[in-house]
């Protein structure tokens, strides 16, 4: 596989493998990956593209094709890190929903097909990720253990990531952690999540937190973009809250001993 | 650029410095100098967010005077487009944080405010935690549970004190009345009136 590829290798034997776990495999991955991929400014039509298709086991791969987008190659990216993480442990991982951990969890009725004897996400020449039980095990455990409370995160929006489940996704970068957020909204915040793009933001909503705690989505019900000024010296501001400063008939800041 | 050592602040240290409540001058320099060393880029100020409401429901909250109402608003609004226009890091008070506050206030037997700012001190990885709480924060300095947080009163260090009376200075001017000793001060160190009474505070402090 190529860097900007993913593969999907079903092994088995040619003549007892059903031919349903190629399809449902590959429409399995397609979904993983939020097929038809994000559209590209221009508004041309991308798509994922078929690189790979072999005999033997089955083998078969797909990378941005068509108009290549930047969002549909940073959503690979995110895809396949969300692999490996998943291969590790459990929780959402980055960029990640449930709906990401659900195509995830479709791969299972592709295990238990006639004639398959295994299958794994091929990443690149040398690295792959089975699908095995520990694998499923975390997706669905990190499904369960996903709190979702109502809050906020501030961060950097820097980048359009694209359309899913009737809900435009734009990623952050959160101040806190330095880590990415992935921002769902609907079509009523669309003009003013877009004007916000490349800004210093803060978004409220649904905030969604992995096994670890840590923020891995927000389902956004309002952004505001933060603008700073040069902040005003802080001796300027010494008691600018107290006695003094509210009116000269209260009582001046005293002085011990004096 | 390595990136800089975060340090967070219990309310009383922006009380100090915003509210500058009567009695308690002696502790404005080393308040001050908390945020000042944030100010020339020297450390990362962490903020637990409830610190913030805690410092706008200190001092006189509603004046009667219409026109006192307007100086209150006004200096509340200089106080939140300093806070904006800084840019400390403010660590917001959700679900985990308070659970985790909870955690913290069981086990070191701390008001849930205190546990708070502990909590978010240990979110925010931070290297020092400034309270003048001497009873429910500062004595757990060194605490296991702390993960080597330093707990601390936000003293100026002793190389960072320009205007600090030392005792052989008291010794030298003795006899000099208060006058003086401030026009003194002024010319050497050429620093604020506060700061000059918050050193002669700390230097008849000494003297007792």
């Amino acid at each position: 596989m190529a860097r900007d590829e993913l593969g999907l290798k079903i092994d088995g034997r040619l003549g007892s493998l059903d031919a349903e776990a190629l399809l449902v495999g590959l429409r399995a991955l397609l979904r993983l990956l939020g097929a038809p991929p994000a559209e590209a400014e221009s508004g041309e039509r991308p798509l994922w593209a078929l690189t790979t298709l072999r005999e033997g086991s089955a083998v078969l791969a797909v990378r941005p094709g068509g108009v290549v987008s930047a969002e549909a190659v940073d959503r690979m990216a995110v895809v396949i890190r969300g692999l490996e993480y998943l291969a590790e442990s459990p929780g959402e991982p980055s960029g990640w929903d449930p709906t990401d951990l659900e195509s995830l969890l479709a791969f299972q009725s592709v295990v238990g097909m006639a004639g398959v004897e295994g299958v794994s996400f091929l990443l690149d020449r040398d690295r792959s990720v089975p699908v095995t039980a520990g694998l499923l095990d975390n997706a669905r455990a990190s499904l369960s253990v996903a709190t979702t409370s109502l809050g906020s995160v501030a961060g950097h929006l820097y980048r359009y990531i694209g359309r899913a489940g009737g809900r435009s996704e734009v990623g952050l970068r959160e101040d806190a952690t330095g880590r990415a957020v992935t921002i769902t909204f609907s079509d009523t915040l669309q003009q003013k999540m877009l004007a916000a793009l490349e800004r210093d933001v803060v978004v409220w909503g649904e905030v969604r937190r992995n096994a670890q705690g840590r923020k891995t989505s927000v389902r956004a019900e309002d952004v505001e973009v933060l603008t700073y000024g040069v902040p005003e010296p802080i001796r300027q501001l010494v008691g600018v809250l107290g006695a003094g400063a509210a009116g000269p008939e209260l009582a001046p800041p005293g002085r011990p001993g004096a | 650029m390595p990136e800089l050592a975060r340090v967070c602040i219990d309310a009383n240290v922006f009380i100090d410095v915003f509210v500058r409540p009567a009695g308690r001058e002696s502790r404005l320099p080393g308040s001050l100098w908390v945020l000042e060393a944030a100010e020339r880029g020297e450390h990362q100020l962490v903020v637990p967010a409830h610190v913030i409401a805690e410092t706008l429901c200190s001092g006189p909250m509603r004046p009667d005077a219409a026109r006192l109402r307007a100086d209150r608003k006004a200096n509340v609004t200089r106080f939140l487009a300093w806070l904006r226009d800084s840019r400390p890091l403010v660590v917001e008070v959700d679900s985990l944080l308070a659970q985790h506050a909870g955690e913290l206030g069981q086990e070191l037997e701390i008001k849930g405010p205190d546990a708070l700012v502990l909590a978010a001190a240990l979110r925010a990885r931070c290297t020092v935690l400034y309270s003048w709480d001497d009873d429910d924060l500062t004595r757990h300095d060194g605490h296991p549970l702390l993960d080597g947080l330093r707990v601390v009163n936000p003293t100026v260090p002793p190389d960072k004190l320009p205007m600090q009376l030392s005792l052989d200075d008291a010794d030298d001017n003795a006899g000099e009345d208060e006058g003086e000793a401030l026009e003194r001060l002024r010319a050497r160190y050429a620093v604020e009136d506060a700061d000059i009474e918050a050193a002669e505070d700390a230097a008849l402090e000494s003297d007792r």
